[in-house]
């Protein structure tokens, strides 16, 4: 088996860049429903911006948008030597009424710069959605959102991984 | 399902591993990649237990080099002055550690001329005192974790 694998002090250098380029007025964070894709679905194809348009593959998904709202992410890291964690909105609650009716399976954090030539065009990540306890990547009270009631993100921690396999 | 980062954003994340005082730059003296037999430790483990706890598994290494990053692509640039190694012991070689700043290495796995590993050498089995050579150190990292 093939494997990359960075210690957590290399890693803090990793990890910071997730300010570069998902901490911007220009992100967003997406409640989808439906069937999440793919790794590869994920990667190829149209740009992420188009993929979760009004006309894309994604675009019927779309139950609530989480548009970004100053800083995404909170500075630094947190909890010592655990480094490479980083935490969103935690100074950036949002209230958003949801734009569609459905139970919500996956998120997506994206960077909605337009500009094909932008590095920032393809910088994504995803994960499922579960309620309390499904040991899903993004917990809800109730994944079922019903369009116009109102929601908001309270906080979100990420810590990439050390390891990659291939 | 963990989460998945785009390519794009997991090289864009990994670039700065690539910079002054991080974990390789474009040229420094100090630059190293020392290839080790037997089980990997963590590169965790590995940072914290220093380079003479795994002394025994040891098998040789090379520095003086510069490792050039484009599109989410690392690789050795330009490529070490001396490749051929001499082994210190008798074995299979498993993986490799690399870094510029001491206290920072990262870890891959060895594997010959064709593999997909991210340090290539002409032969992972080596004799102690026979010489094996360096073919490269790549790393283009996927989004999938």
């Amino acid at each position: 088996m093939s494997f990359f694998e960075s210690s957590p002090y290399a890693h803090a250098s990793v990890s910071s860049s997730l300010n570069s380029y998902l901490d911007h007025t220009n992100t967003v964070i997406l409640i989808m429903s439906g069937t999440p894709p793919t790794h590869s679905e994920f990667n190829s194809g149209d740009y992420i911006s188009s993929k979760y348009a009004s006309d894309g593959t994604w675009g019927s998904q779309i139950l609530v948008r989480f548009n970004g709202n100053g800083s995404v992410w909170s500075s630094g890291d947190i909890g010592g030597f655990v480094e490479g964690r980083h935490s969103a909105y935690t100074n950036n609650i949002i209230l958003t009424e949801a734009e569609g009716t459905g139970v919500a399976t996956w998120f997506l954090i994206c960077n909605t710069q337009s500009n094909p030539s932008s590095t920032y065009y393809r910088c994504a990540m995803m994960g499922e959605v579960g309620e309390y306890g499904d040991g899903k990547e993004l917990e809800m009270v109730d994944t079922n959102i019903i369009t116009g009631n109102k929601y908001q993100f309270g906080s979100l921690t990420i810590q990439p991984p050390y390891r990659f396999e291939w | 399902m963990a989460i998945f980062f785009s390519d794009q954003l997991a090289g864009e994340m990994f670039k700065t591993m690539r910079g002054s005082n991080v974990v390789w730059n474009e040229y420094n003296s100090q630059s190293v990649i020392r290839y080790y037999t037997g089980t990997p430790p963590t590169a965790h483990q590995f940072r914290v237990n220093g380079d003479s706890a795994y002394a025994s598994q040891y098998v040789g290494g090379l520095s003086n080099f510069g490792v050039s990053y484009s599109n989410g692509k690392f690789w050795v640039n330009p490529p070490p002055s001396n490749i051929a190694i001499t082994a210190q012991t008798t074995g299979v070689i498993t993986w490799a550690i690399s870094r510029s700043h001491q206290s920072r290495p990262v870890m891959g796995s060895v594997g010959g001329p064709y593999s997909t590993d991210m340090f290539k050498v002409n032969d992972v089995n080596v004799v102690a005192g026979e010489k094996f050579y360096y073919l490269g150190m790549e790393l283009q990292l996927k989004g999938l974790v």
